[in-house]
């Protein structure tokens, strides 16, 4: 009897999962994205999914949840914006969930029993089509690396992630990486994360992905 | 009626007024403006509410002054930051630390370009319309700083009394935090504290230290 309930607990929480969470296109998306920026998911063959309480503002009705990699310790925290911001005069309603941030930890921020435990997809879905901001986001671009100093001449910019809302440019001339970040319109970024790559302790393998993504895998944006 | 209308007006001509910063070059502004730089105003993805980030301005500044007045048993400033001080503005300014923040030549308190665009573009939002969520966190970080230099810091350390993270002794307070979603993260004996303890606010990840033997 105390096995059944557990059984019936766990599955009630794994019901609380939305559809578009467990979805293999989407979960290949986040695969891909993990692949690119941050870890093989090689070695993993589950993924965990849950959604997550978070205490939002009055109105705020973003959702959140988190993914979890066992083999590689890996989480993913995902949000689904839906809030407004008067003083940009915003909406800030996506379409999807995107990613928040990837980061290993020791171990599962829950026990597995409030998770849902799905098989990772195959690995050839990981290959996807490269999406490029379109040609008014990019005169919008130019214009915001125009506007910085320390940009030089030539940047790239790494293809667009359909499960991000984010955009690195990598500037040849002083190195420096820009991570453009919103919670819904890449156009209107409100916050721009400059990195000096000539600065101590910038992980050699951080960079080996930042270049393969901008220089190998992106376009060249001619700022003259 | 009448008083209605009067005390309608008088609101409304105050939108220009939901924010005044202290001046930049002084440690209050300068205090301030590090504060608002550090955590996440909405629209940005790291954003999670108006409360959650008000918690991390209130953590950074621990932090700062964990690390100018409370260095634990076995850890001097040198071993944390590479560096001496003798108050939170040293602790900002001292190479590598803050990014974006620093001294000049004759030792004048300044921000990089950036700093400068971002809190001067919240601040021309916060003051555009009636007060809201940017002007609340605005006017949140200079009360703090304000408070601080009164020395009147508000409540306590968060971490103050932590003593373990993942089973592994810790120091307790906070000694450093870093954007939550930056490819570097502090390594030696730095530790992040779970977020289930809200070790992560902000946009930010507050670390503590490994406990050492004196």
């Amino acid at each position: 009897m105390k096995i059944l309930a557990a059984l019936l607990i766990a599955s009630s929480l794994s019901a609380s999962v939305p559809t578009e969470l467990t979805q293999t296109d989407f979960i290949s998306s986040v695969m891909r994205y993990v692949y690119l920026w941050s870890d093989s998911p090689e070695s993993s063959d589950k993924i965990w999914v849950r959604l997550v309480k978070i205490k939002t503002d009055k109105g705020d009705h973003s959702q959140f949840a988190e993914m979890w990699l066992p083999a590689q310790k890996l989480l993913i925290d995902l949000k689904k914006a839906d809030y407004q911001v008067p003083e940009r005069n915003l909406t800030m309603k996506d379409n999807g969930f995107k990613i928040r941030l990837v980061k290993h930890l020791p171990k599962a921020p829950a026990p597995i029993s409030g998770w849902k435990v799905l098989a990772l997809p195959s690995k050839k879905n990981l290959t996807q089509k490269h999406v490029f901001p379109d040609e008014t986001a990019k005169i919008q671009l130019k214009k915001a690396l125009g506007s910085y100093p320390d940009t030089g001449e030539a940047c790239y910019i790494a293809p667009v992630s359909q499960v991000s809302n984010e955009l690195w440019v990598f500037c040849e001339s002083p190195k420096l990486a820009l991570r453009f970040s919103t919670d819904v319109k890449l156009t209107d970024p409100l916050s721009v994360h400059a990195i000096d790559l000539n600065k101590e302790g910038i992980p050699p393998e951080w960079a080996g992905r930042l270049l393969y993504n901008t220089v190998i895998l992106g376009e060249k944006l001619d700022l003259d | 009626m009448k008083i209605a209308l009067v005390l309608i007006f008088l609101s409304g001509s105050t939108w220009g007024m939901n924010v005044e910063l202290e001046p930049a070059d002084l440690p209050i502004g300068y205090v301030t403006r590090l504060l608002i730089n550090e955590v996440a105003f909405p629209g940005e993805p790291l954003y999670k509410s108006e409360e959650d980030s008000k918690q991390a301005m209130f953590e950074i500044l621990w932090v700062l002054d964990n690390r100018a007045h409370h260095p634990p048993p076995g850890y001097t400033e040198w071993l944390i930051a590479r560096t001496s001080y003798k108050n939170i503005i040293d602790v900002i300014t001292a190479p590598n630390q803050v990014e974006d923040f620093y001294r000049g030549p004759k030792g004048q308190l300044l921000t990089a370009w950036r700093v400068i665009a971002r809190v001067d573009y919240l601040t021309r939002l916060a003051n555009e319309g009636p007060m809201g969520t940017f002007g609340r966190l605005l006017n949140y970080a200079q009360d703090l700083s304000q408070s601080y230099f009164e020395n009147r810091q508000k409540g306590t350390d968060l971490f103050a009394s932590l003593s373990h993270v993942y089973s592994i002794p810790v120091t307790g307070r906070g000694y450093a935090w870093m954007t939550e979603n930056s490819p570097f993260q502090p390594d030696g004996n730095f530790l992040a504290i779970p977020r289930n303890i809200k070790g992560a606010a902000g946009g930010n990840q507050f670390y503590t230290l490994r406990k050492v033997i004196p």
